[in-house]
């Protein structure tokens, strides 16, 4: 286990230094500049002085090799091109923190409600419950996010004067951007919930149960879900990753301090520091919950462990 | 039934909150000073000399002080008003500007001195600050130019002390709208020691920094909000009617028309008409429309095989029917533009808006009747093109990639299908992108928006000298050049008036370079009990919100 997990470690850190790499030299190579949009008519020499402030007036893989040293020796991603003398780890440690408060509320919130759902909608297959269940889980994967917040928005705040606009930092402000952002886990996990769950009700293993006179709730409790959640886990990895850094959309309708507004904007703007910033982070996140899943996997699900020894 | 009667309780709860936090107002006869508006972005920085953003102008014109403020008279005139500076004079030919200065003071205690204004101007023009606005001053201050290159020491710049409470500003020669420049961004004071202090992250956040306008940050959030609370040490205290303002960051449109809708915002701007329509219904709320001084324009790069005719050029602008465009894309929201300098901009003492002097170059084009389409075949002709328009190989390019770029794409091209019978391509790439491949000269007709720098037709027309490079158009003109150089020294404000005519009427008229099509407009909407919110577009940003009030007894 220890050593599977050394090694993981390590593909990680690859992973992680192809995607600065790859992302430095793209990010490069379209056209525009962070000054263009913003300093026009600048002449020659301050054009000069501002690109030697932010190390751009170096070659690429100098400038390349300059952040990765930065990285590795401080882990420091920089400054801000766009907005002078913010740093750009501090942005990110910022705004994911809010990012991370509304998602993960998000996320809990809608592994609730659609785990319960999808069990209620199993057990009561091609019955009404289970047709409701359906019914909101294709809704919400097919309504957008914009849809939705901006419907939830009129009418909890302009028209029943409920809850605020918008706005951060009372618990009232999260009431509308964690429903909208559950509205998708919601119907992703019913889903997901009720097909594992009629999957493992077919197999051999739960007639043994019944056969062996377990009653009808620990079958369920004991066999079925326990083996129907596994799957469940592999696309909550991808999930955590998201909670992190945040919707551009729902942010920016219920004005969020989170950090997606700067994974849009940091491209928009050219500002390469952020734009590396913003990249590395998902990257990191990402990677480091799919080892973490990866390692939850070993500890749920004895077959996993079995087949690592192989 | 069930659920409608929780509904019905749920509508009577929260009524009954709403009348309780009404009364609380009522009952006690005196208003609170406070306000809450918005702004659409996050500014980059509160740094006067590296903030070249509009939302970052909004919040410093009420924090800091500026030496002379815009103000308007019960007519609604714009009335440039001593702010930091109580008097001012020039020499003869207006060279040499000398600011008198007030007894004012930072919010930390510390008096505010002439020093502190040289060091703010200072900071523009120094090339180790490399500040966006540098243009503004660069040929206008004294050793500007070779300042800002690093040729000469910050202290060889034409700004000095001569003691605690008296600016000397010295130009390069007279310099006609040097006084709309002091009234500008660029004219602000900065603290030495807070600046070199804080280095690079000075104006980055709001600890640190000490202000000297009617207000202070006391607080910001990145994207999320400001909050001002008035200056007690500001010098003119008494007279700041608010005690507070909160800015939320509302990048949503639609988040801050429903913010207004239920009153969690006190002032919005409308860019779409059914919301107009819907707050026009509302009682308690007064409208007020002005133009902006920005254009939304086409320009032709006259390198181009095709657009290198100007008889191709002025087809291309006559084509476009002003009134339809306004109608059919802004649903009577933008105004006709028939000039390049937009509506509203002043020059000088005597003439308060240029674009009503005169006849507008665009207009005499019109007039004189030319068929858009012979235009076009006449200037086929010249270039050896054939007589079919519908052989032209035209792209049109667009800064952006949102519908709204889109949709006036299409409208383009059926206009110039229906008028002239070119079919011409559509090119829509993020702003980036598009300023570089403009900046190279590889495009043919391009659309984008300009805003004035600073109150004088100077600040639209010096775009197009030869040796600037602000819109590349590849165009050079000597007549024109020379108009512009003769303007830019002329202090009498009917002779400059007349070369700026001229000038404007080559750009537009001769050569036809630049196709004007809409200047915008603010349509705002505040709730009424907002006293002396400023109506025009100077006075909004180069006034702010020091003499706003709250009706007492709202």
């Amino acid at each position: 286990m220890v050593k599977y997990v050394i090694k993981r470690v390590l593909y990680m850190l690859l992973t992680l230094l192809i995607i600065i790499t790859v992302t430095f030299f793209m990010m490069h190579s379209i056209p525009g500049d962070p000054l263009a949009s913003m300093a026009r008519n600048l002449p020659e020499q301050t054009r000069e002085n501002y690109y030697a402030k932010y190390g751009l007036d170096k070659p690429a893989g100098e400038q390349y090799l300059i952040f990765m040293e930065n990285l590795i020796t401080e882990g420091d991603l920089g400054e801000s091109i766009r907005y002078p003398g913010r740093s750009v780890t501090d942005t990110l440690l910022t705004n994911s923190r809010v990012s991370g408060t509304t998602g993960g509320l998000a996320l809990l919130f809608g592994i609730a409600i659609g785990v319960t759902l999808g069990i209620v909608a199993a057990l009561n297959k091609n019955k009404w419950p289970d047709y409701i269940v359906m019914f909101i889980a294709i809704m919400g994967i097919t309504i957008p996010a914009f849809v939705m917040a901006a419907l939830l928005q009129y009418f909890f705040t302009v028209q029943f004067h409920l809850l605020p606009t918008t706005g951060w930092g009372r618990p009232e402000n999260l009431v509308l951007p964690v429903i909208v952002l559950s509205f998708n886990t919601i119907a992703t996990y019913a889903r997901y919930v009720k097909s594992n769950m009629l999957e493992v009700m077919n197999q051999d293993y739960i007639l043994t149960a019944e056969a062996k006179g377990v009653t009808p709730f620990n079958v369920i409790k004991n066999h079925v879900l326990r083996n129907a959640f596994l799957p469940c886990i592999t696309i909550l990895g991808g999930q955590i990753a998201s909670v992190f850094t945040g919707s551009f959309v729902v942010e920016r309708i219920f004005s969020i301090p989170g950090l997606g507004f700067y994974y849009i904007s940091s491209i928009n703007d050219r500002d390469y520091t952020m734009i590396l910033g913003t990249t590395v982070f998902f990257g990191a996140l990402f990677v480091v919950a799919q080892l973490l899943i990866d390692i939850v996997y070993g500890v749920l699900d004895p077959r996993m462990r079995i087949k690592a020894k192989d | 039934m069930k659920a409608k009667r929780l509904l019905s309780m749920l509508l009577a709860l929260s009524m009954t909150v709403g009348l309780a936090a009404c009364g609380g107002g009522e009952g006690g006869g005196t208003a609170a000073q406070t306000l809450t508006t918005s702004l659409n972005e996050e500014p980059a920085t509160l740094d006067p000399s590296r903030c070249n953003d509009i939302v970052g102008d909004t919040i410093i014109v009420n924090v800091q002080e500026p030496l002379i403020r815009v103000e308007q008279d019960e007519e609604g005139n714009n009335v440039p008003t001593g702010a930091g500076a109580e008097s001012w004079e020039s020499n003869e030919d207006g060279s040499v500007w000398t600011f008198h200065l007030r007894d004012n003071t930072w919010s930390d205690g510390v008096a505010v001195t002439a020093q502190d204004y040289v060091y703010g101007i200072q900071r523009i023009l120094d090339p180790e600050v490399g500040s966006p606005i540098s243009f503004l001053l660069m040929d206008c201050i004294k050793n500007g130019a070779a300042v800002n290159s690093g040729e000469m020491p910050v202290s060889e710049l034409g700004v000095r002390a001569v003691d605690e409470k008296t600016l000397e500003i010295t130009l390069e020669g007279p310099t006609p709208y040097f006084l709309s420049l002091a009234y500008s961004k660029a004219m602000y004071p900065a603290r030495q020691d807070i600046a070199e202090s804080l280095g690079d992250t000075y104006g980055a956040d709001a600890e640190g920094l000490v202000f000297s306008g009617p207000f202070k940050v006391t607080q910001w959030v990145h994207n999320s909000q400001f909050v001002l609370e008035k200056n007690e040490s500001y010098w003119d205290s008494a007279n700041v009617g608010l005690d507070s303002i909160t800015y939320l960051i509302m990048g949503d449109e639609n988040s801050r028309y429903n913010s207004f809708e239920n009153g969690s915002l006190e002032i919005v701007t409308v860019g779409q008409p059914e919301w107009l329509d819907r707050f026009n219904e509302k009682d308690d709320v007064t409208f007020t429309e002005y133009v902006t001084p920005s254009i939304r324009f086409h320009f032709y790069n006259t390198q181009d095989p095709i657009f290198q005719n100007e008889n191709i050029r002025k087809a291309f602008t006559l084509a476009l029917d002003r009134d339809d465009v306004v109608e059919t894309i802004y649903h009577g929201i933008m105004v006709p533009a028939y000039g390049w300098v937009p509506q509203g901009v002043s020059s000088g003492e005597t003439i308060s808006d240029y674009s009503a002097e005169g006849t507008a170059p665009l207009t005499a084009l019109i007039d004189e009747g030319n068929d858009p389409k012979e235009l076009l075949l006449q200037g086929m002709e010249e270039l050896g093109l054939g007589s079919d328009p519908s052989t032209l190989d035209i792209t049109f390019s667009f800064g952006g990639t949102t519908q709204w770029l889109r949709t006036y794409g299409e409208y383009l091209q059926q206009v110039y299908q229906e008028t002239l019978g070119v079919q011409i391509q559509l090119e829509f790439n993020e702003w980036g992108t598009f300023q570089s491949l403009v900046n190279s000269g590889d495009y043919q007709v391009g659309y984008q928006v300009w805003s004035i720098d600073y109150n004088d037709p100077m600040a639209m027309l010096s775009l197009f000298t030869s040796n600037s490079t602000a819109i590349p158009t590849g165009w050079a003109n000597e007549e024109y050049d020379s108009l512009i150089a003769q303007a830019g020294v002329e202090m009498d404000d009917q002779a400059r008036l007349a070369l700026y005519q001229q000038a404007e009427s080559i750009l537009v008229h001769d050569d036809c370079v630049v196709c004007p099509v809409v200047n915008e407009t603010v349509n705002r909407f505040n709730y009424s009990y907002i006293q002396n919110l400023p109506t025009n577009y100077f006075a909004m940003n180069n006034g702010g919100m020091k003499n706003v009030s709250i009706q007492q007894g709202s």
